[in-house]
């Protein structure tokens, strides 16, 4: 790639009122990722983020979305326009505070050999409604899905990913990983459409879940529709408890019930989390699944 | 002092209800390697998982004591901080738990006041040396995708990290060719030989004798139908491997044990 002037460079980001809009000019290659704080405590709450990549553009955005009070109720619109060839990662780390309810769109189109990566970690909240909808919209798209949820005491989340194949040649990968403990109720619906004229189109959906204790429990349903004969469409999925012998193998190397626990849900994620960028963003989210499991196990 | 060694005690065990050890006594004292043989169904690993507390194992009667220590009553995760170690024939995968994570969690547990980070990575690194182990094992996920090998060394690393008082070796050389039997070996003799290894009391579970050339047996039992029927020197394994098991079936066949 060409390199630019810094001016030339650096991203557009125009936030007024309850809305931001991060636009990043064509060719424009984005090392630092761009942080997008949503202070759910603000005034007024943050409603809508856009990003509009250009073509040939790459760039990382980091959505932390924070705060709020018990009771309060917050929509939030993201849609992100991804230009031919461009490379956009977006990562969700959301920690609302226990007791708001919160239903999050997050759309993205994506343009001719255009990239886009979602990582959503969905970790506060007492309600979470999370859809990410991934469009192709021109051949050669790609999009990564990759989120983690884990509902515990009496948390509720429901997470929606889905991925539209309208245009031949185009790949998308699904993971997701979610852990219910104590009174945590999760629902995961899963959607890949690959239309009838994608044709050479992947799709791949993988969905894992863990149940710890006997009142924890996690809804999961996959839908694949597909019209086209010419495209490959994976599906897995496993809800499970954990593991007796894999609790046995720890203990018998002198580490608590407790501990070994800790460790087999923490690992759990992994298949997920290693898709987010960055080990200290990784480390930081390790550190939040670690203080949820804590509160499940008291 | 009197009361070192793990000590086995009319040990009796039953799995799904069927009763599988019909009372074991078996003494090894620290330092010493005991070799337990038997054909495949004689109850060996039963004994091996009874000790380390696998809750599908229901004991029936009899005891286990550690240097004094009555083991049967701990939870695994007790036994393992009273200084017993147990080698599985076919340890888990535990998918998502990195190699080192698990290790230096295990080592806390029985090492509570530990060596600082930088010789705590020294030492596995050595001991990664001697098992012809390429550090790049630390970050994968334990026993996930593993070869039978890398399974054995893997729970040999653990051997040497640990340093129990105990070893329990269940069917270590099972599966396993020539480099990895010979690595296993030379594992094993590498912690006796340390001065934190040097009392470790050895049982080493096999069905065939090719371990005990790698690490010599001072005594070798032999299991049939939940029982020893019998105990002799390093010669006795030499016969299981000229005769088989049945020679020594018939011999004892008339009720001597």
């Amino acid at each position: 790639m060409a390199s630019l002037s810094p001016v030339k460079s650096a991203a557009s980001i125009d936030a007024s009122a309850d809305r931001t809009l991060i636009e990043i000019p064509e060719g424009a290659q984005l090392d630092d990722p761009i942080v997008v704080d949503v202070d759910l405590d603000a005034a007024p709450v943050p409603a809508a983020i856009r990003v509009v990549a250009g073509a040939r553009s790459r760039v990382t955005i980091v959505e932390r979305l924070h705060g709020g009070t018990a009771g309060q109720t917050v929509a939030l619109a993201c849609d992100v326009v991804v230009g031919n060839g461009a490379d956009v990662t977006y990562t969700v780390v959301q920690t609302a505070t226990t007791g708001v309810k919160i239903a999050a769109t997050r759309n993205s189109d994506v343009g001719s050999d255009g990239t886009v990566k979602w990582n959503v970690a969905l970790l506060g909240g007492a309600g979470a409604v999370d859809a990410v909808v991934s469009r192709h919209v021109a051949p050669g798209a790609t999009t990564e899905i990759a989120a983690l949820f884990f509902p515990v005491a009496r948390e509720n989340v429901q997470l929606t990913t889905e991925v539209r194949h309208e245009t031949p040649r185009t790949t998308s990968q699904t993971v997701v990983r979610s852990i219910a403990a104590g009174h945590g109720r999760g629902r995961y619906f899963g959607n890949i459409r690959i239309a009838a004229h994608a044709h050479g189109s992947e799709a791949s959906l993988r969905d894992d879940t863990l149940l710890i204790g006997k009142d924890a429990k996690i809804d999961a349903i996959p839908a694949l529709e597909i019209a086209a004969n010419d495209v490959k469409a994976f599906h897995g999925a496993t809800v499970g408890a954990i593991d007796d012998e894999h609790i046995f193998y720890l203990m018998s190397r002198g580490i608590e019930r407790d501990a070994a626990e800790k460790l087999i849900a923490l690992g759990f994620f992994e298949p997920a989390l290693s898709r987010f960028p960055g080990e200290a963003l990784r480390d930081e989210i390790r550190t939040l699944l670690e203080a949820k499991l804590a509160v499940s196990q008291r | 002092m009197s009361n070192r060694g793990l000590v086995i005690s009319g040990l009796r065990a039953s799995v799904e209800e069927k009763e599988i050890l019909k009372g074991i006594d078996l003494v090894v004292e620290p330092g010493k390697v005991h070799a337990l043989m038997g054909p495949n169904g004689s109850g060996k690993s039963t004994l091996a998982f009874s000790m380390a507390g696998h809750p599908n194992y229901k004991i029936e009667g009899g005891s286990v004591t550690l240097d004094g220590t009555e083991i049967l009553d701990l939870s695994p995760d007790k036994r393992a901080r009273a200084g017993l170690f147990l080698s599985f024939q076919y340890p888990a995968a535990i998918p998502g738990v990195s190699v080192a994570n698990f290790i230096r969690t295990a080592r806390m547990a029985v090492n509570p006041d530990d060596l600082p980070p930088a010789k705590f990575r020294k030492l596995i690194y050595d001991k990664l040396d001697v098992l012809d182990m390429d550090a790049a094992f630390l970050s994968r996920y334990v026993n996930d995708g593993f070869s039978g090998g890398e399974k054995k060394r893997l729970e040999m690393l653990q051997l040497a990290i640990l340093n129990p008082k105990y070893a329990v070796l269940d069917e270590t050389d099972s599966g396993l060719d020539v480099d990895a039997l010979q690595a296993v070996g030379r594992s094993i003799e590498a912690m006796r030989a340390t001065d934190e290894g040097r009392d470790c009391g050895f049982l080493i579970i096999t069905h065939y004798p090719r371990i005990l050339r790698h690490v010599p047996a001072d005594v070798v039992h032999i299991m049939m139908d939940g029982r020893i029927v019998k105990t002799g020197g390093p010669d006795l394994a030499e016969r299981v491997e000229r005769e088989g098991y049945d020679g020594i079936r018939e011999e004892v066949v008339g009720g001597v044990a």
